[in-house]
């Protein structure tokens, strides 16, 4: 059968095979939808009526000192604790080897007391080199952008708003260089959260976070305004203070994760996907929904206009990307969408043949912009409990073991392996501050420490093998002699269960771009203004349009990531 | 000091790895420590004397129900064995001669009584431990925790437990017995050099602005 038949329902239309989804290049072309992390989370705290405040506010004409901010809930509060520092210019550094930032975060669960909050100034500033506790849910830090903090704090101050066009150019005051959580440096694992509804959807702690640390950025420049120039200082026009997002700074660190996390990743991939099948299976299109499609498209046409990188893989993508949406209007025009049968799929069959892959990404993502009714519940479906680990089938027999090699990893036959471009990179952990980093196999000494990051190698590679095996031994047994395939025999047998798992690209081969892998990540998270600034560390924008705690209850519709027509 | 279960698990893979264990049990090895710290047993740290006692190199020997090394069985590849062949063994005992702390097949055990849905029963000298659908722990902590055990058996078992015993959700280890897991840990780090901080994580010198 083929994926078509065998994922075929009434409920929805055609689901895109991973062959052709989960491949980097399309992958490194996704873009935020209403399924991404930060949009069901500002979601949910406005429906439940979340309320805010800010107890301490306790900073320094250098930025040094407190802030705390809290969210409360239906069940409970969670409280943002934020130190500034006064950083030395020689010392700020996006890389996980820096060991001073411009200000340190914690998201404290509950209210912190002063013993609380003293043990956290003495742990949270050194971030890595410290130790929280599972009362704090995650650990971040923040730079300035030295370009733009300086700018906006002088305006302020002589009273008056700082340039827009400055503003859109960098898009935010300060950019988080890690946000920590899952356990790490002895935070709460997420088992011990993961049952209460707010944290039903993935990383809805490192999205708060990100909110209020946002919140309090804003903050900050406001009040150093205030006490640079009491007399004249200004805070920030309402609509434009919505503009500045805040910048994260991603490199390698993040890449192994889409594959070190195969179930989760096959959730939030085959979630997505059901979401457009289900868009693209309606027999028609309500007049409300094509204009809420055409507005949304319109608004993303601002957002691909002013998006900027000096990356020339990313102007490529670019100049693509604005003819698609030239083609994107050219369909609109047409009014097909309101006398075509079933015609969201027709327009993205359509886009499949019509546009690149960056325009093809971008329909996905507008379409779902009307549907919230048909999708939004999704959101359920997107976590995964992976601390059972996989069990491995050992009672599956070798011959049907390579069956599913070649059903899920047939494109790796066409690899030539021994090529030296096949195998160039290798992924491995440095000892210096454990910085993830991907090396060149034959110039440097880095094989002995190779981390298990390339699955397609290895099926290959153990494909080969079991050419030589009996095939009806039992994988139990072929492992007992050759313990080396252990790890892919288990994933292999994981992807047959979870098929949207699978990078199906070389990632150890000498031209693949981390930064399609950051993308596809960041995209989840409800990112924007992709930036590459190499093959493998981007910037981008979160919560770029986004209300602060103090609006929220504004909010009447989920559209504040689209920039407002001019 | 107080580690969350994740920290466990990661370190406890890595200082497997570190041992030359392959990637696939070092991963088994990290779930397992973090099994039994969940259950407050001390996973870590009976990881870590497998590891430094170094059984995981010797082969295994299976012959007909009799499973022996040339010398102590580690229990992570042992284990990981058992829990592959749960299908297979269906309802035979298994006899494990002279398991490097025993405690360590639990996590398999309950992974293999879950898979199969049959409750699987592992007993040595003074301990005897039920597996499905929940884990029942019989014998004092000290003979729970033996460092070695003679005969083991992995068999089906009569009555399941129903009722999970005590959860934790941190796990307390000894400053020396993380200081040597994460010895053995740092060896799968590859040494700094100058060119590989420029060239291998991208942040380039003027990533700031």
């Amino acid at each position: 059968m083929t994926w078509e038949q065998e994922t075929a329902s009434p409920d929805r239309g055609p689901l895109r095979p991973p062959s052709q989804v989960m491949r980097l290049n399309r992958m490194g072309s996704f873009h935020q939808t209403r399924l991404s992390f930060m949009r069901i989370l500002l979601r949910r705290l406005r429906a439940e009526a979340w309320r805010f405040g800010r107890p301490l506010f306790d900073i320094d004409a250098r930025g040094t000192g407190r802030a705390l901010y809290t969210a409360t809930g239906p069940e409970r509060t969670y409280t943002l604790v934020a130190f500034g520092h006064d950083l030395p210019a020689e010392k700020r550094s996006d890389r996980v080897i820096a060991e001073a930032w411009d200000a340190t975060f914690t998201l404290f669960d509950d209210v912190p007391a002063k013993a609380d909050i003293d043990r956290l100034a003495r742990n949270v500033p050194l971030q890595e080199a410290g130790r929280i506790t599972e009362t704090e849910l995650v650990l971040a830090r923040a730079n300035r952008s030295v370009r733009l903090f300086e700018h906006v704090v002088d305006r302020l101050a002589q009273g008056a708003q700082p340039d827009l066009q400055a503003v859109e150019a960098v898009g935010y005051l300060m950019r988080t260089t890690a946000v920590y959580g899952s356990g790490k440096f002895g935070a709460a694992d997420r088992e011990t959260y993961a049952h209460r509804p707010e944290h039903d959807a993935p990383f809805q702690a490192e999205m708060l976070t990100v909110w209020l640390i946002r919140a309090f950025v804003l903050d900050l420049v406001e009040h150093l305004a205030r006490l640079r120039a009491p007399e004249t200082a200004v805070p920030l026009d309402p609509a434009l203070r919505r503009r500045f997002g805040i910048g994260n700074s991603t490199g390698l660190g993040m890449a192994p994760f889409l594959i070190t996390h195969p179930m989760l990743i096959h959730n939030w991939i085959a979630t997505r996907e059901e979401a457009l099948a289900r868009v693209r299976g309606l027999p028609r299109a309500r007049p409300a929904q094509i204009a809420t499609f055409e507005n949304r498209y319109r608004r993303a046409n601002v957002a691909v206009d002013q998006w900027r990188s000096d990356h020339p893989v990313q102007n490529r993508k670019l100049a693509m990307l604005r003819e698609d949406m030239d083609l994107i209007a050219g369909y609109i025009a047409e009014h097909r969408l309101a006398t075509d049968p079933h015609p969201w799929d027709r327009m993205h069959r359509w886009a499949d043949s019509a546009l690149s892959v960056e325009g093809q990404e971008m329909l996905v993502a507008l379409m779902l912009e009307p549907h919230g009714d048909l999708v939004d519940g999704l959101s359920v479906c997107l976590s995964a409990d992976e601390t059972q680990g996989t069990r491995i089938d050992g009672a599956m027999r070798l011959s049907a073991l390579r069956a599913l090699i070649e059903e899920h990893y047939d494109w790796t036959g066409g690899i030539d392996w021994t090529a030296r471009d096949a195998q160039a990179r290798a992924w491995y952990t440095s000892a210096e501050k454990l910085e993830p980093r991907l090396g060149e196999r034959f110039e440097e000494p880095i094989a002995d420490y190779e981390q298990p990051l390339a699955p397609a190698r290895d099926a290959a590679m153990l494909h080969a093998a079991l050419a030589r095996e009996d095939p009806h031994d039992t994988v139990a047994a072929f492992l007992m002699r050759a313990p080396q395939h252990r790890h892919i025999v288990r994933r292999i047998q994981l992807v047959d269960r979870c098929p949207y798992a699978e990078i199906r690209d070389n990632t150890i081969a000498h031209d693949m771009l981390p930064i399609d892998m950051l993308r596809c990540k960041l995209s989840f998270f409800g990112a924007g203004q992709f930036d590459p600034r190499s093959d493998r560390w981007v910037r981008i924008n979160m919560f770029q349009g986004a209300p602060f705690p103090h609006d929220l209850h504004t909010e009447t519709e989920d559209d504040w990531i689209f920039p407002p027509l001019r | 000091m107080s580690y969350s279960l994740n920290e466990i698990d990661t370190l406890c893979r890595k200082a497997a790895r570190g041992t030359g264990l392959d990637w696939g049990h070092a991963e088994d090895a990290g779930m397992a420590a973090r099994w039994l710290q969940a259950r407050d047993l001390p996973g870590a740290e009976c990881l870590l004397t497998c590891l430094e006692a170094g059984d995981a190199a010797r082969p295994i020997e299976v012959q007909g129900a009799e499973w022996r090394a040339d010398g102590p069985l580690c229990p992570i590849v042992a284990g990981a064995s058992l829990c592959d062949h749960a299908e297979l063994l269906a309802d035979r005992a298994v006899v494990l001669h002279d398991v490097r702390v025993p405690l360590l097949l639990a996590p398999f055990a309950a992974a293999a009584a879950a898979r199969t849905g049959r409750a699987i029963r592992l007993a040595w000298r003074d301990a005897a431990l039920t597996f499905g659908p929940a884990a029942r722990f019989d014998g004092s902590r000290t003979a729970l925790r033996a460092p070695a055990a003679g005969r083991v058996t992995w068999g089906p078992a009569e009555d399941a437990a129903s009722d999970e015993g005590p959860r934790t959700s941190r796990a307390h280890l000894p400053r020396d017995i993380y200081d040597r897991l994460d010895a053995l840990a740092r060896r799968t780090y590859a040494p700094a050099t100058e060119e590989s901080r420029a060239a291998g994580a991208g942040a380039g010198l003027t990533d700031n602005d």
